[in-house]
């Protein structure tokens, strides 16, 4: 099956939020009235129940006053730190592309939390579960677009193959370059190519994105070197006292047979 | 069976944690690896499912760090002595970490004299002391700061508990199974041992409280 991948075109984005909205109605979380936050934007962050919303980006620049929106959501990297920092294989990464959490295995452990360069995952206290954005697994999985792609009036957020996005990102930079000349595509080469394609008026800075996201070195330290060496060391000390067990019990027979011979043994048997 | 006469080893207030400690560190390796691996998942509902094993899981840390807070507040001298000890690695113990692959497949070999701890017990003790060290510090890190402790506290966490936990079924089966050293695990039930077992097995124990006996007598 093909990487699927969304386009995420900032410079069309009007922030209606008509993404937040059908995301909600989908994926069925109750609506949060949060503080005002000083702008028109809706809430200040993601929530367990908030796993898409539009951040609001004001920029004073020589040209004038720019004002952009940016949906954040889950990213579903080609190299997911979220999977990685998962201690208990909660989270996988599906052969389309979308990072899907197992409901069952999943504790609310927050491990997810700190592997993640974009803070998406947060974690429900209470029923002691992390949430996210799921790509709409069951509705791209069964050939629908995600929810929020969907319902985008202006085709700021597009859904398709990833190969298809990364072209469509081309074509779209190019036309956002004529108003924004700083503009730039962010997501292709990231972390093995992200899952979300976005087309930015300006540096990734701006928005709220980190420039060059890393993995932290330890993550892939545990994952692929620790974790795994670590089963093989335990399985073979508990074969090798095992083993040794038996061969001590024999050689503690010989031992016992000669002991008698010499008069008295180790011991009172 | 002849009356033969006994040593004191350890005292009540050793035996008492070490017991505490040993129950405490099986738990927490239980329910630890409960996260780390899936092989242990069966045991999940005796804990209250994962969720319920993470509770238990620092519970029992608390025990584990409270069974080395009350030896060290009741017999301070001992433990110190036995730390001291440990770091004093000499000749007759590498000479007894020679002999040790024989120990551990049941074959008696005759050793050079050995101290309170012998060489073994002096790694055995080296390795819990380090792994327990490091356990407890990245595990309280990760339990009281979960949103500040370093990313490479995790991995720590693990490479130790796979150290300490190894170690564990190494000393387990050196005291429980093996047939030629399990005699010491009288020590750490009904703290002494033979006089018998203690010339054979620890030369310079011996000859160490018999030269302060008899400098006590000349006195």
């Amino acid at each position: 099956m093909n990487r699927m991948a969304r386009l995420i075109d900032i410079t069309r984005c009007t922030a209606c939020r008509g993404c937040q909205v059908s995301c909600k109605r989908w994926n069925e979380l109750p609506g949060e009235i949060g503080p005002f936050t000083g702008s028109p934007q809706s809430h200040t962050d993601l929530s367990p129940n908030r796993w898409t919303m539009i951040k609001f980006f004001e920029e004073k620049k020589d040209s004038g006053f720019e004002w952009h929106f940016r949906k954040t959501t889950c990213m579903h990297c080609g190299d997911p730190g979220c999977v990685k920092a998962c201690p208990n294989g909660a989270l996988v990464k599906a052969e389309n592309g979308a990072v899907r959490r197992i409901e069952e295995k999943c504790i609310g452990c927050g491990y997810c939390v700190k592997g993640c360069p974009f803070g998406i995952p947060k974690v429900d206290q209470v029923a002691k579960k992390m949430r996210k954005c799921t790509f709409c697994y069951d509705r791209i999985s069964n050939g629908l677009t995600p929810a929020c792609a969907k319902t985008c009036v202006p085709r700021a957020i597009v859904f398709g193959t990833w190969n298809d996005m990364a072209k469509l990102a081309d074509e779209r930079l190019l036309q956002a370059q004529k108003k924004y000349p700083n503009a730039q595509i962010y997501g292709k080469d990231e972390l093995g190519g992200l899952g979300v394609i976005y087309v930015l008026p300006d540096n990734p800075a701006n928005y709220d994105l980190p420039v060059h996201p890393k993995l932290p070195f330890s993550l892939g330290l545990w994952k692929d070197v620790v974790h795994p060496a670590g089963k093989v060391l335990l399985g073979a000390g508990l074969a090798g006292t095992a083993l040794a067990f038996i061969v001590s019990r024999r050689n503690a027979f010989g031992q016992k047979e000669s002991a008698k011979m010499e008069e008295g043994g180790h011991d009172n048997e | 069976m002849s009356k033969t006469k006994m040593i004191k080893r350890f005292s009540a207030v050793v035996r008492f944690t070490h017991w505490m400690y040993a129950i405490s560190f099986i738990i927490l390796a239980i329910t630890g690896y409960m996260v780390y691996g899936s092989e242990l998942d069966w045991m999940e509902p005796m804990f209250g499912g994962l969720t319920g094993a993470t509770v238990v899981h620092r519970v029992a840390g608390c025990f584990l760090i409270a069974s080395i807070v009350i030896s060290l507040l009741i017999r301070p001298s001992e433990i110190l002595s036995w730390i001291r000890e440990c770091f004093s690695f000499n000749k007759n113990d590498v000479g007894f970490m020679l002999t040790f692959p024989y120990k551990f497949l049941g074959i008696k070999k005759k050793i050079p004299p050995q101290g309170f701890f012998n060489g073994g017990e002096k790694v055995n003790s080296l390795i819990q002391i380090t792994s327990g060290a490091v356990l407890i510090v990245t595990g309280l890190f990760m339990w009281l700061t979960p949103d500040s402790a370093p990313l490479w506290m995790y991995p720590l966490h693990t490479v130790f508990m796979v150290i300490g936990s190894a170690g564990a079924i190494g000393h387990i089966y050196l005291a429980a199974l093996n047939p030629v050293s399990n005699e010491a695990i009288r020590a750490i039930i009904n703290g002494d041992i033979s006089e018998k077992y203690m010339i054979e097995n620890h030369q310079q124990w011996y000859d160490d409280v018999y030269k302060a006996a008899k400098k006590k007598e000349v006195k």
